[in-house]
């Protein structure tokens, strides 16, 4: 167990690393201009001798290891440099909208999970039946249709025709919970949808194959309750692969956020990241792809490792 | 011995010939909604090919005295903010849409299938070096990565669906080579060995046929991924340039009019949903046929 625990934790310390590499690589080896890239103007208009003394600058002369090694080494202390757009520190302006995404990804998380589970049991209780058919053909098309889309949907119903909701407004959850559960309502449940859908679909597959087991007839015979046996008995066994399609919808979720929060005015990450594109601010664009990244690979090992602690069948060597 | 004379069976003559599109039929009957998809996907493809037949007016065709008209029997759809067509910019948003996902696809399993297939087949640390890489870009978030990789390349068709391709390469990886450690021991392969066949002729002539069914549905899956991600960006700006006519675009553009004119965003989201749900309905038809014991997961 502990050998499989330090493999894991090793195999993905290599992720990060080359997570790193590549993010690195994009932004300055690839064909483009890394003068525009690093400072966000370009360089047309200026002499060669001008380029040259604003790449001498950014230290853009030096070989391509050294530069990584820099930006690097000064990434793991946590300082990622400063923005292209207003020269403030990305890492700061990163943890000022972390609070905004994590509310907004955790409400997500918890609304689609607790969607997600309840719908895909009520499914699978009734296997072909109009309300699994039903909520089967929900959750499929929950899944084709994009969050943006959604999103127009529910602000025409709730803000345009009902005026019930606003379209932004955000507020922290412990400074005016009622302001702040109608500012979240809406990109929530939408952010959450994208992982209910998944859920659902694991739910009712999940359970409908433990429900075939042996040890639910042994209950059935016992004479306990539809109810009590799936609850108690079926449920608890189904859910293990459901906890690693949420923890592997992670990625799904913080993707989702970028376009949701931009929707709904939510000043957190996701939308810092877009506005970090339509600014050609690369210096911020790279730092939040690699948080991205690293909380996803975290969240993965995490659900990895806590397999054996959810299933004490399943041991690692 | 003597002769015998052994009465022939009875041989089904027209069988062998129609037995393809009997098959396909048969199977058509059992199961609906996958040749339902195939049909619907089927028709984006012609619309895709034939939109400038199809098409009333050019997808950029302006005119300012017709702004925001509603749908009438000249506009099927109304027209947008400049006056422009919206039922020929939907029908011509078809070939960005599908031209994308289908050259992300491609992409995607240029890199992805021999990159799985080596990985499985030679295993150790060819495999693990392999499945590191793919890891990495598991790890980081596609649209994320495409944006980026847009943005430092310049938007254009090409460099939206190389970025989508990269983005969704890993699926194929994986897939693939949990479909070749399958397949490593199985009694052709050892028998292809055992004819003296070389490494790589066993890897693509013996193994990769016989991975073609799993491959087809994840090229289905993530087509309506990658569908879904150029949308995405174009929804951001960050797509095709304007003024091509893209869904994700329309919709960006009708996003700024939903109080005024918010019937304009329901023509390219419903071609958006209609085309990602076909997608994934077939990509999960063709999975439950090859594979009747997922059904329904």
């Amino acid at each position: 167990m502990t050998r499989y625990v330090v493999r894991s934790v090793l195999q993905s310390l290599v992720v990060v690393f080359l997570v790193s590499v590549v993010v690195f690589a994009i932004m300055r080896a690839l064909p483009g201009d890394p003068v525009a890239a690093l400072s966000g103007e370009s360089t047309v208009g200026y002499d060669a001798q001008q380029v040259k003394e604003i790449k001498e600058s950014l230290g853009l002369n030096r070989p391509l290891v050294i530069q990584y090694l820099d930006w690097a080494l000064d990434a793991v202390r946590g300082d990622f440099g400063v923005s292209a757009r207003n020269n403030l520190s990305v890492s700061e302006e990163i943890q000022s909208r972390l609070i905004a995404s994590a509310q907004l990804a955790v409400v997500a998380m918890i609304l689609g999970t607790i969607a997600g589970v309840a719908f895909g049991v009520i499914a699978a209780l009734r296997p072909r039946s109009p309300i699994d058919l039903a909520v089967t053909l929900l959750a499929t098309s929950g899944i084709a249709v994009p969050s943006f889309v959604l999103s127009m949907g529910l602000i025409w119903i709730f803000t345009v025709q009902l005026h019930w909701l606003p379209i932004g407004g955000f507020t922290n959850l412990w400074d005016d919970p009622l302001l702040a559960v109608k500012g979240l309502a809406m990109p929530a449940s939408v952010l959450g949808m994208t992982i209910a859908a998944p859920i659902m679909r694991h739910t009712r597959s999940s359970l409908l194959e433990v429900l075939r087991y042996d040890y639910i007839r042994t209950a059935r015979a016992k004479g306990l309750s539809g109810k009590a046996i799936v609850l108690r008995h079926a449920l608890r066994n189904s859910l293990l692969p459901v906890v690693t399609v949420a923890g592997l919808r992670m990625a799904a979720l913080l993707e989702g956020s970028v376009i949701v929060e931009t929707m709904f005015s939510v000043p957190g990450i996701g939308r810092l990241a877009v506005n970090a594109i339509s600014s050609r601010d690369y210096p911020t664009l790279q730092a939040i792809v690699v948080v991205f990244a690293v909380v996803t690979i975290v969240v993965n090992l995490l659900v990895d490792l806590t397999y054996t602690k959810l299933d004490p069948r399943i041991t690692y060597t | 011995m003597t002769e015998q004379s052994i009465p022939a069976l009875p041989v089904p003559r027209r069988a062998a010939r129609n037995s393809i599109g009997r098959q396909t039929f048969a199977l058509a009957r059992r199961y609906p909604v996958t040749a339902g998809a195939a049909l619907v996907l089927l028709a984006f493809c012609v619309v895709a090919i034939l939109a400038p037949m199809l098409a009333p007016y050019g997808p950029t065709e302006a005119n300012g005295l017709e702004s925001l008209a509603g749908p009438s029997r000249d506009h099927f759809f109304g027209t947008d903010r400049f006056g422009r067509d919206v039922f020929s910019r939907v029908l011509f948003g078809t070939r960005i849409s599908l031209g994308v996902g289908f050259v992300a696809v491609i992409i995607a399993g240029t890199i992805g299938i021999p990159l799985g297939l080596v990985g499985g087949y030679f295993g150790g640390l060819v495999d693990a070096l392999l499945m590191r890489i793919t890891d990495t870009f598991m790890a980081i978030p596609g649209l994320l990565l495409a944006l980026t990789l847009v943005l430092v390349l310049e938007p254009s068709f090409f460099t939206v669906a190389l970025a989508l391709g990269i983005a969704a390469f890993p699926g194929y990886a994986r897939v693939m080579r949990s479909r070749v450690l399958a397949l490593r021991s199985a009694d052709f392969v050892l028998a292809a060995h055992a004819l003296g066949a070389s490494n790589m002729r066993v890897m693509f002539r013996h193994i990769l046929p016989n991975a073609t069914a799993p491959m087809i549905v994840v090229a289905s899956l993530s087509m309506g991924g990658a569908v879904l991600a150029e949308a995405g960006l174009s929804f951001l700006g960050v797509g095709v340039r304007p003024p091509t006519a893209t869904w994700g675009a329309m919709l960006k553009d009708s996003f700024t009019l939903i109080y005024t004119t918010p019937t304009l965003m329901l023509y390219p989201g419903a071609a958006i949903f209609v085309l990602i749900l076909a997608l994934n309905l077939f990509g999960d038809g063709v999975r439950d046929i090859l594979d009747p014991r997922q059904r329904g997961s």
